[in-house]
């Protein structure tokens, strides 16, 4: 993968977390009033770290700071997909909050390029979307 | 023998033809030229940059300080990257105006300076890679040769050598730029829109509702022509990117009726944004 493939792959994860972001920004949206306080909380701070997320890569991508990414890039593109369709019909607050928190886990491992956390985030992923 | 006046004179202008064929009129090539200096410098000349983006998100994204201080934004480096964008943008308008130039030696540009290269570096939030740094430096070392030594004697070759290996990558580095600015600006809505809302819902007295509502509205509009701006950008730069491609697959056949025609599709896409 040369400098501006991964610039470009570091902005395709950016966009990746900001519809997250703004998923969860839509199902609150919609919700508030109706979910549990304490739910409405956790969702909202994971928006907030969704976005933080979004914003990183899009400085990785700025900086073209994204090279040796060609390891999981498959993997990681091949679960966006189905994540960012799962997040769409998806009603119930816990659910959204387990793929969240699986996302939120995924994000840290691509920003430390740690393997091995990319593989367990998107295996619990797996799971999490077929709730 | 002498040679008969008429076929003298014929000759001469075979020979002129012939010496002015390398910066001959590409008139379709000038006018791509032409719309991307135009749209190059326009986008330099907009407001909303890293220094802008960084004060909306010092405040933004500090929810409820507890002082005004709290929300100061420390963000003059930010200018200053501001400034060499700008500076980027400078050299790729002195490009395009060499270039509408050559390919039609009767059009006239004032070419700005073109400044110095954008050196690698940090600045506050903002960094500048080695790479784009040597793009940049390419650019001013290619526009030196082109602007100066022997600038009637190149061929179209020459400039799209260059366009080719510097200008072509800055360009697409710019626009990986301008496309995470727009992304970030849309960050900045969610995060707006996730206060608003917050704000709104849970708050118990009334009066407070109407002027979160008044203030939301006003900076959602403000961000969403920021991200206008942006977005027509990226797709200004698209354009420019495979236009520039075009001329280069096309180098031995410009004066064909298919490059001329998807040139010109290309020119009017520029336009189109323009106005």
């Amino acid at each position: 993968m040369d400098q501006v493939a991964a610039a470009q792959f570091a902005n395709f994860i950016a966009r990746f977390y900001q519809n997250l972001a703004t998923q969860v920004g839509n199902y609150l949206h919609e919700n508030i009033g109706n979910i549990p306080a304490d739910q409405f909380t956790i969702l909202s701070n994971d928006q907030t770290r969704l976005i933080s997320y979004s914003n990183t890569f899009f400085a990785l991508s700025d900086t073209i700071a994204f090279e040796g990414a060609d390891v999981y890039f498959k993997k990681v593109q091949n679960a966006t997909n189905d994540i960012n369709d799962a997040l769409k019909t998806i009603q119930k607050a816990d659910t959204v909050i387990t793929i969240a928190a699986n996302v939120i886990a995924l994000a840290g491992g691509i920003v430390s390029k740690n393997t091995s956390m990319i593989t367990t985030a998107l295996t619990a992923l797996k799971g999490a979307v077929k709730l | 023998m002498t040679m008969p006046l008429s076929l003298r004179n014929s000759i001469l202008l075979f020979f002129c033809a012939a010496v002015f064929a390398g910066c001959a009129s590409v008139k379709e090539v000038n006018a791509f030229a032409t719309g991307s200096r135009q749209a190059l410098d326009k986008q330099r000349a907009e407001n909303f940059g890293y220094y802008a983006y960084y004060h909306d998100s010092t405040y933004l994204y500090h929810y409820l300080p507890d002082h005004l201080r709290d929300v100061d934004c420390h963000c003059d480096a930010e200018k200053q990257a501001d400034a060499h964008i700008a500076g980027e943008y400078n050299q790729l308008c002195s490009y395009f105006a060499a270039l509408a130039r050559f390919a039609d030696p009767g059009a006239y540009f004032n070419f700005a300076p073109i400044g110095a290269p954008v050196p690698a570096g940090t600045y506050g939030h903002v960094n500048f890679s080695a790479q784009e740094a040597s793009y940049s430096a390419y650019v001013a070392t290619a526009l030196t040769t082109l602007t100066t030594t022997g600038y009637k004697a190149k061929k179209i070759k020459v400039f799209m050598a260059e366009y080719r290996d510097s200008v072509a990558p800055l360009i697409m580095l710019l626009k990986i730029r301008a496309d995470n600015l727009a992304g970030r600006i849309v960050n900045l809505q969610l995060q707006l829109d996730r206060t608003a809302d917050s704000l709104i819902s849970y708050t118990t007295d009334k009066a407070v509702k109407m002027p979160v509502l008044f203030v939301y509205e006003q900076k959602r509009k403000e961000l969403d022509a920021s991200l206008a701006h942006y977005q027509q950008r990226v797709k200004e730069l698209e354009t420019i990117i495979a236009g520039g491609q075009l001329i280069v697959d096309n180098l031995d056949n410009l004066h064909s009726q298919s490059f001329k025609n998807k040139m010109m599709g290309f020119v009017n896409a520029l336009a189109s944004n323009y106005h």
